[in-house]
């Protein structure tokens, strides 16, 4: 699933290096805009639905914290 | 009581002696005592409100905790579908308690700030159709902070929605948190999240965290009373005399408006922060030196912080990913390709946070364009991105070099001041005349410099003043942009007491503008 999720985030923003950021958020590889390609990207790929409720630092951290994230809400729907 | 009286010193320096004499456990009831004393005395009766404000957000916010404790025990027994059409139900009931706490404060808020401009408009209306409606101007006192409480208030709520925090519940402690004193009159708009530790724990004296916070306020109360203050002379005088100034006074005017209103708001935000570490507890900061920003959305995360974390959190997300503006972007994104497909959705969004930050910031029209000027600004900036990338590549022009940088940030400030332009005039058309004459009659009528620079109450060593002051705040600035703070450097060196005994309150006293009552003039976030 973490693969998958670097290969999102590479094609919303090429060249970064999600894969080592610490805190993708406070390094600024995922801003406002990003982030909501990134929800609806994530949404059609492992069908989930991430409301705005989800979006807090600590589900987007780091590709973990997203991957936990999706593997919960996964769980609960 | 303003910030920068001597009675609200006073008031602070017993505040802190008495907080650190008692017990460490009951020292958030010195700050709800100190809170409660000092709103009662500034809003009198008003203060009705505020207690109006946390019984509501108290009474739903345990409501919806009730729910959310009441889901946690109760999905460990179900199976998955039972799970889910539980959540459903139950998630129901939370938003209606969401929503009644939600409607309860923004009608407060609501009435009492926009009451008069709502009436205006409906008579506009009526006249057009040929009635009339005229109930005259009714204008209600403000409470103190109500557009700060009612925002905290509301993200409160939510978090407890969401499942971010729990509810709090000693009622005298939300209540502490909702009108903790140093940030009810301007801010910066706490979080329950990030707040609650801190203020309820009650922290160990320390020497050197005092000294750090007391250089800290100086340091705020100089850009306030020595910069702010003295630039808002020739600044009202510009404003209020605009037919009859030259293009290059105007154009002073703004610059220097827009230095006065940071001063102004980042040495309040200054004052604050540091009467909040001197009782250990970090507030968010509002400012991050927003005016080294190299586009108009990065100076917004720079400039009154906390405002905008507030709309992306609670307006800009759930607009984004509510459903109907998820179908919208799947549909644009399928027509128009992944870039400006997803580019329609966000702007539909951030068309209602801009609204919003200028409706916040004042009941008139003059505030709505201001924020829909800035809304304006950020489209064009998105949806010209392939092109002016495209045009970039081709001149062989480095984003990244030192030169492109430079030029990323004067286009900044230009907007910055003219968007400051727009919120510092009377009304818009005075905006658009003053903006247009700034570079039609540059020189016209033709005066001498030092006629420019000075008035009535304002002369050339103020004027030398101000330049000094600005150069020292840029310094410092760049400084920080540099990872170099000066504060901690101060603090590094063994002569740390120096500049709070000293070389500061030397230059506030010297230099302040106190005005006739001695505490300066109001804050001009206060108002909002």
């Amino acid at each position: 699933m973490e693969e998958k999720i670097i290969e999102i985030l590479n094609s919303l923003k090429p060249g970064a290096d999600f894969a080592a950021s610490a805190d993708l958020l406070g390094d600024g590889l995922i801003d406002s805009f990003a982030m909501i390609n990134l929800v609806s990207e994530l949404e059609d790929e492992f069908d989930v639905e991430i409301g705005a409720q989800n979006i807090i630092k600590e589900n987007f951290k780091t590709v973990k914290t997203i991957a936990d994230m999706i593997t919960r809400l996964a769980d609960e729907d | 009581m303003s910030y920068t009286s001597l009675g609200f010193l006073a008031f602070t320096a017993l505040c802190c002696i008495v907080y650190f004499l008692v017990e460490q456990k009951y020292r958030w009831i010195v700050l709800l005592a100190a809170s409660t004393v000092f709103y009662a005395v500034n809003s009198k009766w008003l203060s009705i409100y505020l207690l109006l404000a946390a019984l509501v957000v108290y009474l739903c916010g345990l409501a919806i905790g009730k729910r959310n404790e009441l889901y946690s025990t109760v999905k460990q027994t179900l199976e998955k579908e039972e799970r889910k059409t539980f959540k459903k139900k139950n998630d129901r009931i939370k938003r209606l308690f969401v929503f009644a706490g939600i409607f309860s404060l923004a009608l407060m808020l609501l009435s009492l700030k926009y009451f008069g401009f709502f009436t205006e408009i409906i008579a506009k209306l009526v006249s057009l159709s040929g009635g009339n409606f005229n109930i005259g101007i009714i204008k209600f006192a403000l409470p103190l902070g109500i557009s700060y409480y009612t925002l905290s208030g509301i993200s409160y709520l939510v978090d407890i929605y969401r499942g971010a925090v729990s509810p709090e519940k000693n009622p005298a402690k939300l209540l502490l948190f909702l009108s903790f004193f140093p940030q009810i009159v301007e801010g910066p708009i706490p979080r329950y999240a990030e707040l609650s530790e801190s203020l309820f724990a009650g922290a160990a004296f320390n020497y050197k965290r005092l000294i750090s916070a007391l250089i800290r306020i100086i340091w705020g109360l100089i850009k306030k009373l020595v910069l702010a203050d003295r630039a808002a002379i020739l600044v009202n005088n510009i404003f209020g005399t605009d037919s009859s100034s030259s293009g290059a006074a105007l154009m002073l005017a703004v610059i220097l408006y827009t230095f006065q209103i940071y001063a102004d708001f980042s040495g309040c935000m200054d004052i604050v922060c540091g009467i909040a570490e001197i009782f250990g507890i970090k507030l968010s900061e509002n400012f991050n030196r927003p005016f080294f920003s190299k586009s108009v959305d990065e100076f917004w995360r720079r400039w009154h912080i906390t405002l905008g974390s507030w709309l992306k959190d609670y307006v800009f997300y759930p607009i984004s990913l509510s459903a109907w503006n998820k179908k919208l972007g799947q549909s644009c994104r399928k027509k128009l390709g992944s870039y400006y497909g997803s580019l329609v959705p966000a702007s539909a969004a951030l068309f209602f946070v801009w609204f919003l930050i200028g409706f916040w910031h004042g009941s008139g029209w003059k505030y709505i364009f201001y924020g829909l000027y800035y809304f304006t600004i950020m489209m064009f900036g998105k949806y010209l991105k392939p092109v002016s990338d495209k045009t970039l590549s081709l001149l062989k022009i480095n984003r990244d070099s030192k030169p492109y940088c430079i030029f990323e940030m004067l286009r900044t400030d230009f907007l910055v001041c003219v968007g400051m332009l727009i919120f510092r005039a009377e009304t818009v058309s005075q905006a658009f005349s003053m903006f247009i004459r700034s570079f039609t009659s540059f020189l016209t009528p033709a005066s001498s410099l030092s006629a420019v620079i000075t008035c009535d109450g304002f002369g050339m060593s103020d004027f030398i003043l101000v330049v000094i002051g600005a150069a020292v705040v840029f310094a410092v600035g760049i400084a920080a942009e540099k990872g170099i703070e000066l504060r901690i450097e101060i603090m590094k060196s063994p002569l740390y007491f120096c500049p709070v005994l000293f070389i500061m309150p030397l230059l506030l006293v010297i230099f302040g503008k106190y005005g006739a009552d001695g505490s300066g003039s109001a804050f001009l976030y206060g108002q909002f």
